[in-house]
């Protein structure tokens, strides 16, 4: 017989019957197993707890609630059983052997040694996770504080990990205190934004490092990582719940892989105090930690806990693509916000001369590993930055903006914390001007700004034209696509314009729908559309904030539209009658620029 | 009739309703009376009352809007045409400003003005369904938070009310509800029937969860002449002691969902449905863990647990929902039909998991616990080898009584008919299982449907895990229920769990107010652009909380709202910027340090115009920057500079200091 009310209630045969579409799947699972799934892309599903209880990574899900997820690699996990319907395309298997028990257990060892902690009113445990890549490390600490967070407890979240960003863009390390529900939609949540927020967003505290790998610049790494300790610290002694709770500690896979790797581990386990190291996975690394910490003592001369956890089978390797489509997504949703909501950053102009804009050093690993270890001397004669103007190597770059002033010294924008980041949308060498895109609206030239090479430029289509008639179609239909990416602005207006004689229709609609999927339809309040003739002018006399896409070659007809572009005349009512009059409701706040960006994509069917 | 006529007629109107500051169910008779004689004027007065309902403080709308209530469904038109114009600004501006209670009362009449007129012939709803739906629709949000409110009212509302005449208005020629009489057997379902001192032909219905010894307001119906009329000038000799309650309030959605519900109220009914299976199932099972071997109780939990199964993985429509209802009531009403039920002689634990929780306790009222007690015992005489000795951690702990045996509808037969009927398809489980099956399943039966008695407070769990990999393989199922079942029920919009104590009650009410009020303003803030915010710096950083993550947005509200700690978000924007002096002196000012004006914004956030990077300081508005850029390079220069050390005295040091302040760069 069956339990009611755990899922595995009744039979499938008795609910086959009102299934709606033959896209939505109902799955059962039993009680301690898991539903792996995997999301590309630009794919979405949607997944329903129909009955029972269900988790993922520790956070529980809401009953007969539509939970979309995008982009991902997932699995929900169920103690009692549960049913789930899922609606979309994914790759998806059931598991019933998971580390799930040793996980939750590990928990309630933490559990306990927090309630020691309260009692003696000392420091909860500051655990540490180590393993190599796609070991599960980031999964498990979500879920040790999923589960505390559960508890009523606020774990004090750590990110070193600068490849994978938490609640921030790649490149920076976190302190983030979490005492409510973590988003199991979107990786961890969101920061803090001038709107609400439909789940509770998380408040980080972030530095940048703006390197791929710790091992890039370790010179650079563990100063920064020191700051983030003592900011931790500071909060953790100021603030009661947190310190009951005390700290979880992500780490990067790279420092588990090698001595300098140890190294850093070292670095961390001594900067953060940590007492509890969870070994994810790796004998060899197992060996290594208690080699090194058996005798080890805390600065309150705690001993520490080492404990290898298994893997778990659901681990699955992300490969280079997905880690860049990871950071790309959460760039764009630093600036453009989620499906859920959408966020308009604003665009200014910042002149070469006003910007000051420190470039890392990345060399220092190759130099440093010709000397012997803990080398300190041409650190000094390098210098942790190098102050640069402007330049066009910086298009389409992410530079973070600190949270110091433009006279201190190095060391001390080093040590400032991130107030934002801005992504350099154009660079005018002529005008000696820069057009940059920051999430809103303040002056930012008062602060310096400091250029990484990580995360890669990935917003980056280029500004070049595709100029490749021979290129197979699908392939200059991405080539435009990103092209569109780079420059399309939340509550534009997209104009496609085809070209007399360039392709036929389809192209336009093709792009028109692919943009879309591109650019998440968030970003795009309008698309119009104009074909063949460019005096269409109802579409030519709006003047988005820069975009203006035209398909095909124009000839001399280009030229007019950039005149057009360059008055400033239009009143508002002008461009209301231009648009349709009836569509001004429709953008509620536009701004218009002084001149319109055109892009003129060859077709590829060519002429 | 002239308009100078109606203008006095209103004038009085609204007179009276100023006076009319509690829920008197006299004075609302009253002016219904008022309304009635005086339909000529009855735009002037529908407007004055709403106007009345507008303006009058949170406190007195909700007797405002009784008098609006009894209005419409005693004298009906013309006051329905000229009330329902506006109704939802009426409405949804009084909801916004009274407290949770209050809107709990406005639920249960909005949700009396979606049916007919209790007893009329017409069975138009009270307001036409265009009227009534987009209120619904706002509320619908608004739902969840108002069911949690409920539970606080509940309770509060009984303290308030212990006074009151008994009775005064018996003669008057119907008692509130028998017109209201609910079909036969729906009447299980009303509550109070072990302490009721009407007749339930009389009282059918108890509105709300009040006592009844307080006689709740109801008018004569449209259809009978009053027997005695009320002047209007005499009112005052009547103690406005008594309180109106509109009819078929919270009971009503329950009772019969009309077919044009609205969705929310249809689906709040399933779960309330649910809720009262799970309850039932909760009585069974403890009957059943006291008579292991009595076929008969194993077979109603049997049906019981497959219905709830059916009811938890099927959507039904409402029509077949209200027949099982319809069912569920026989069960239960004709356990209650018994006289005298002894009342449970503990405060039952509230079943705190389930997600309407007091669905069943709301619907049975203050009696409701001796009602369910009184099922328990409906159900139990056909055992007669049972021991008197009940389970130690039963939920229900009814002295063993004997009473009369009365026919008990068989849950068996419950879901036979209901197989029978079609309503719902038959579980391949409903074959008999092996008797000792049950019991394992019973026992296995725990989360989350099902209030767990013996609630352990979390300090008290046996955590004996250790970090050391032989402790951390061993499975502790007991351990994992503190992260379900021992805490409350989940939120039904996000899954997050409160624990069930007071505080962990207090946490979810003002969760649920936080969820509905993002809801609301996620629209708004959708409309005018959002951007993400700066993040913190190091030192705002350490000193910001995490306010129980959502729990405190009462400040947020006003700044970003996103629902994190108000401490941060208080402090940051503030520094940001400064909303633009209404002193003209000032306004006009500028920056000392850098000599410019300061620029003024539109800023949404605010609702103001505001100074971007401008703060005051002693009086004086700088600009932020400005002034920590000038300030850290004073510091910089006040410490080094060796001069400074002859002077000995701190005054000399902060005149020195402030001078570099103030002073043009």
């Amino acid at each position: 017989m069956n339990i009611p009310g755990l899922g595995q209630a009744a039979p499938a045969a008795t609910f086959s019957a009102p299934t709606i579409q033959a896209a939505i799947a109902v799955h059962d699972l039993q009680a301690n197993s898991e539903w792996r799934f995997e999301v590309a892309y630009g794919q979405s599903i949607e997944v329903k707890i129909l009955s029972g209880t269900a988790e993922i990574f520790g956070t529980e899900l809401a009953v007969n609630h539509t939970y979309t997820f995008r982009g991902t690699k997932s699995s929900i996990f169920t103690w009692h059983g549960c049913r789930i319907e899922v609606n979309g395309p994914c790759e998806e298997y059931m598991a019933e052997e998971t580390p799930m028990i040793t996980y939750v257990n590990t928990h309630f060892a933490l559990e306990k040694l927090r309630d020691d902690a309260i009692q003696n009113g000392g420091e909860g445990p500051r655990v540490l996770v180590v393993g190599p890549n796609n070991a599960g490390k980031t999964s498990l600490v979500k879920l040790l504080t999923a589960y505390a967070t559960r508890m009523g407890r606020q774990p004090m979240v750590i990110n070193t990990d600068s490849r994978e960003a938490l609640l921030s863009i790649p490149g920076t390390l976190t302190a983030t205190p979490f005492a409510s529900i973590i988003d199991v939609e979107h990786g961890w949540g969101s920061s803090p934004t001038s709107g609400p927020s439909p789940v509770p967003v998380k408040l980080p505290l972030c530095y940048y490092y703006g390197l791929a790998s710790p091992e890039d610049n370790t010179k650079l790494y563990k100063p920064i990582l020191t700051r983030l300790a003592l900011a931790a610290a500071s909060r953790l002694a100021d603030d009661p719940a947190i310190k009951g709770t005390g700290m979880i500690i992500d780490t990067p896979g790279v420092i588990s892989q090698g001595k300098g790797g140890y190294d850093l581990i070292s670095h961390i386990v001594s900067e953060f105090a940590v007492n509890a190291i969870l070994v994810l996975g790796s004998e060899r690394l197992h060996s290594e930690m208690q080699r090194r910490f058996s005798a080890y003592k805390t600065r309150s001369g705690e001993t520490i806990t080492l404990v290898k956890l298994d893997k778990s089978g659901g681990c699955v390797d992300r490969d280079d693509t997905f880690m860049q489509q990871m950071q790309e997504a959460a760039i764009r949703e630093y600036f453009f916000g989620d499906p859920k909501r959408t966020l308009s950053p604003h665009t200014q102009q910042v002149s070469f001369d006003d910007a000051t804009i420190y470039k890392i050093h990345e060399a220092n690993a190759m130099l440093s590993s010709f000397l012997p270890g803990g080398e300190e001397e041409d650190s000094q004669q390098i210098g942790l930055y190098e102050k640069v103007e402007p330049s066009s190597m910086m298009l389409h770059c992410l530079l973070a903006v600190m949270y110091a002033s433009t006279r201190d010294s190095q060391e001390t924008v080093r040590d400032a914390s991130v107030m934002g980041f801005v992504y350099v949308a154009e660079v005018d060498e002529k005008k000696r001007r820069l057009k940059i895109l920051a999430p809103l609206n303040t002056r930012i030239t008062d602060r310096p700004m400091i250029w990484g090479s990580w995360p890669e430029t990935t917003l980056n289509p280029g500004s070049a034209p595709y100029d490749h008639p021979s290129q197979p179609r699908h392939k200059w239909h991405r080539t435009a696509t990103a092209s569109l990416r780079s420059i399309v602005i939340p509550r534009s207006i997209l104009i496609l314009m085809n070209g007399r004689g360039h392709g036929s229709r389809s192209s336009v609609g093709t792009l028109l729908s692919r943009s879309h999927i591109a650019c998440g339809n968030s970003c795009l309040s309008a698309v119009g559309r104009s074909d063949d003739n460019v005096g269409d002018s109802a579409l030519l006399g709006v003047l988005w904030e820069r975009v203006i896409i035209v398909l095909g070659e124009f000839g001399d007809d280009v030229p007019r539209m950039e005149q057009t572009g360059n008055e400033t005349q239009h009143t508002e009512a002008d461009i209301d009658e231009r648009v349709g009059g009836a569509d001004a409701a429709f953008y509620p706040d536009y701004e218009y620029v002084s001149a319109c960006s055109v892009r003129v994509l060859t077709s590829s069917s060519g002429g | 009739m002239t308009t100078e006529f109606s203008d006095d007629v209103a004038e009085d109107y609204k007179r009276a309703l100023e006076d009319l500051t509690m829920n008197s169910r006299y004075e609302i008779s009253n002016l219904t009376v008022i309304a009635r004689e005086n339909t000529e004027h009855a735009l002037a007065i529908s407007e004055a009352l709403k106007s009345h309902i507008k303006q009058t403080s949170p406190q007195k709308k909700l007797p405002a809007f009784y008098v609006l209530d009894s209005v419409i469904k005693n004298v009906g038109t013309p006051y329905t045409i000229f009330l329902s114009r506006g109704l939802y600004s009426t409405f949804m501006e009084a909801y916004a400003l009274v407290d949770n209670s209050v809107r709990r009362k406005m639920d249960e009449m909005l949700k009396t003005w979606k049916e007919p007129v209790p007893g009329a012939l017409d069975t138009r709803p009270v307001f036409p369904r265009d009227v009534t739906g987009p209120i619904e629709n706002a509320l619908i949000k608004a739902r969840t938070s108002a069911i949690q409110a409920q539970q606080e009212h509940t309770r509060s509302q009984q303290q308030i009310l212990g006074r009151g005449r008994p009775a005064p208005y018996r003669e008057t020629p119907t008692p509130p509800n028998a017109y209201r009489q609910p079909p036969p057997v729906q009447q299980g379902y009303n509550s109070n029937y072990t302490q009721q001192q009407y007749p339930p032909a009389m009282n059918g219905q108890q509105y709300g969860q009040q006592p009844h010894v307080q006689q709740p307001y109801g008018l004569p119906p449209v259809s009978r002449p009053f027997s005695c009329r009320f002047d209007y000038t005499n009112r005052d000799q009547r103690p406005p002691t008594q309180n109106y309650i509109p009819r078929n309030a919270s009971a009503g959605s329950w009772q019969q969902p009309p077919p044009h519900q609205g969705y929310s109220a249809h689906d709040n009914s399933i779960d309330e449905l649910n809720s009262d299976i799970a309850n039932l199932i909760t009585v069974f099972k403890t009957d059943f863990a006291l008579n292991p071997l009595d076929g008969s109780i194993q077979k109603r939990l049997k049906a019981l647990l497959d219905l709830q199964s059916i009811m938890q993985s099927q959507r039904l429509p409402p029509q077949q929902i209200s027949e099982i209802k319809t069912q569920v009531a026989k069960l239960s009403e004709a356990s209650k039909a018994t006289p005298k039920a002894p009342k449970s002689p503990t405060p039952v634990p509230v079943p705190a998991q389930l997600p309407q929780q007091n669905s069943l306790s709301s619907l049975l009222g203050p009696g409701g616990q001796g009602t369910l007690a009184a099922l328990l015992a409906k159900q139990t005489p056909p055992i007669q080898t049972r021991s008197p000795q009940p389970a130690p951690n039963q939920p229900f702990n009814p002295p063993p009584v004997s009473v009369v045996p009365t026919p008990v509808p068989d849950t068996g037969s419950l879901l036979g008919k209901l197989l029978a009927a079609g309503i719902i398809s038959a579980p391949a489980t409903s074959t008999p299982t092996p008797n000792n099956a049950l019991p394992a399943n019973v026992s296995g039966y725990r989360p989350p449907f099902v209030p767990n008695p013996s609630r352990t407070p979390l300090g008290e769990i046996p955590n004996d895990v250790v970090l050391k990999t032989s402790s951390l393989k061993i499975p502790r199922p007991h351990l994992i229920s503190s992260l379900y079942e021992k805490l409350g029920a989940p939120c039904t919009q996000c899954g997050r769990r409160f624990q069930s104590n007071e505080e962990g009650k207090k946490k979810k009410t003002a969760h649920m107010d936080w969820h509905f009020r993002v809801h609301q303003r996620m629209t708004e803030a959708e409309k005018r652009g959002q951007h993400r915010s700066w993040y913190v710096d190091e030192l705002d950083w350490i000193k910001s909380r995490e306010v129980e993550g959502d729990q405190n947005t009462n400040n947020g509200d006003n700044t970003n709202g996103s629902g994190v700690a108000s401490s941060r978000i208080a402090s940051k924007p503030k520094l940001q910027y400064l909303p633009v002096p209404d002193d003209p002196a000032l306004a006009s000012s500028t920056c000392p340090i850098c000599t410019e004006k300061f620029e003024m914004k539109w800023l949404d956030e605010a609702q103001e115009f505001v100074w971007m990077d401008a703060k005051k300081i002693d009086q004086r508005i700088y600009h932020i920057s400005c002034y920590e850029d000038v300030n850290k390079a004073g510091i910089k220069k006040a410490t080094p500079e060796p001069v400074l050390g002859k002077r000995k005295h701190e005054d000399d040091n902060i005149a020195v200091r402030s001078k570099i302040k103030t002073e043009p760069y």
